[in-house]
């Protein structure tokens, strides 16, 4: 399976009609043969550098999304956005605790690994974050990536999903559990040895009816 | 009910004779900016417990903050603190090596988890 993430960020110069005219595009393009499981929702308050409008689409094979690609890139122009954040990956859920999820919440983190990360490094910290699904029972299902292509704010190297029951369960057990700051985090912060992930990550989150993941 | 203590501490190897000052620095220049951003200093301790000039001390400096979210709060202020960032490439250079670990009591281990 390939998977393929927008988060868009409105130029302030767009106008009300003009957002609503991508959001429809985007949704047009959702409605091709060969799209899967997708979604385009406005983005919930507090994500960070997280934009307005997520777009995510999944296709069954590598065909399928360069088919569509260029329908959904061409969905907006450069004058509509101040930045688009834009992902390729693929593989499916590593996790998969709640399968019938329903109205929760759909979070992916976009970041940026330093080039000069060793291959041990980079192991060891993808091994501590799929960890934190045995710690935070509240992250229902899960998917954790390398991405194939990614731009935008940053050459993003990994995609980091979940869903969650509520907006809860990201802004509590998740952020507060020690795993997160007692352990994740030092890949994250400069100030470690170990810091290694670029500080300008795209941290976004949206109301999700149905689960994408599972 | 008391938020858990948070000890976060920097264990710095230091080259031999220069230890001492090594410590004023990272205190003078280090200090102020970590109690500014809510980190409070817990103890220094020296190993061995003598300046050596033949062999490396291991300094190691404890902070401490009161539960997870002035945790949170201190790593908002220095995340993008790009002179930070900076400070401590440029202050590495001096030392042999160096580690950042962040522990909790035993005790308060499974309060911490409970959230």
């Amino acid at each position: 399976m390939f998977k393929l993430t927008l988060a868009l960020t409105f130029s302030e110069a767009a106008q009300d009609a003009s957002r609503d005219a991508i959001t429809a595009r985007l949704q047009s393009a959702a409605a091709q043969p060969g799209v899967g499981k997708h979604f385009i929702s406005p983005t919930m308050p507090n994500v960070f550098f997280g934009g307005d409008v997520l777009a995510h689409y999944q296709f069954a094979d590598e065909a399928a999304l360069n088919a569509i690609a260029p329908q959904i890139d061409a969905a907006f122009t450069a004058a509509d956005v101040s930045n688009v954040d834009r992902v390729i990956y693929s593989g499916k859920a590593n996790g998969i605790a709640k399968p019938d999820l329903k109205d929760g919440v759909y979070r992916t983190l976009l970041l940026s690994v330093d080039t000069s990360a060793s291959p041990a490094a980079i192991k060891a910290f993808e091994d501590d974050l799929r960890s934190m699904t045995r710690h935070v029972p509240a992250i229902k299902n899960w998917q954790l990536s390398r991405t194939l292509s990614g731009s935008g704010a940053m050459p993003w190297t990994h995609v980091w999903e979940q869903e969650y029951e509520s907006i809860d369960g990201l802004m509590g057990p998740y952020m507060m559990h020690p795993c997160h700051w007692g352990m994740v985090d030092r890949w994250f912060d400069p100030e470690f040895p170990e810091g290694m992930i670029n500080p300008r990550i795209c941290h976004t989150f949206v109301a999700a009816p149905a689960t994408v993941l599972a | 009910m008391a938020a858990d203590t948070i000890y976060v501490m920097d264990e710095m190897v230091v080259p031999p004779g220069q230890g001492e000052a090594i410590l004023k620095d990272y205190l003078d220049s280090y200090g102020p900016g970590a109690r500014q951003r809510g980190f409070v200093l817990d103890r220094v301790l020296v190993n061995p417990p003598l300046w050596t000039h033949h062999a490396p001390n291991t300094i190691t400096v404890s902070w401490t903050v009161q539960g997870a979210g002035a945790y949170w709060n201190t790593l908002f202020q220095s995340r993008n603190d790009e002179a930070l960032a900076q400070w401590w490439k440029e202050f590495s250079t001096k030392l042999i090596s160096r580690r950042r670990t962040v522990h909790a009591a035993a005790e308060d281990l499974k309060g911490l988890a409970d959230v």
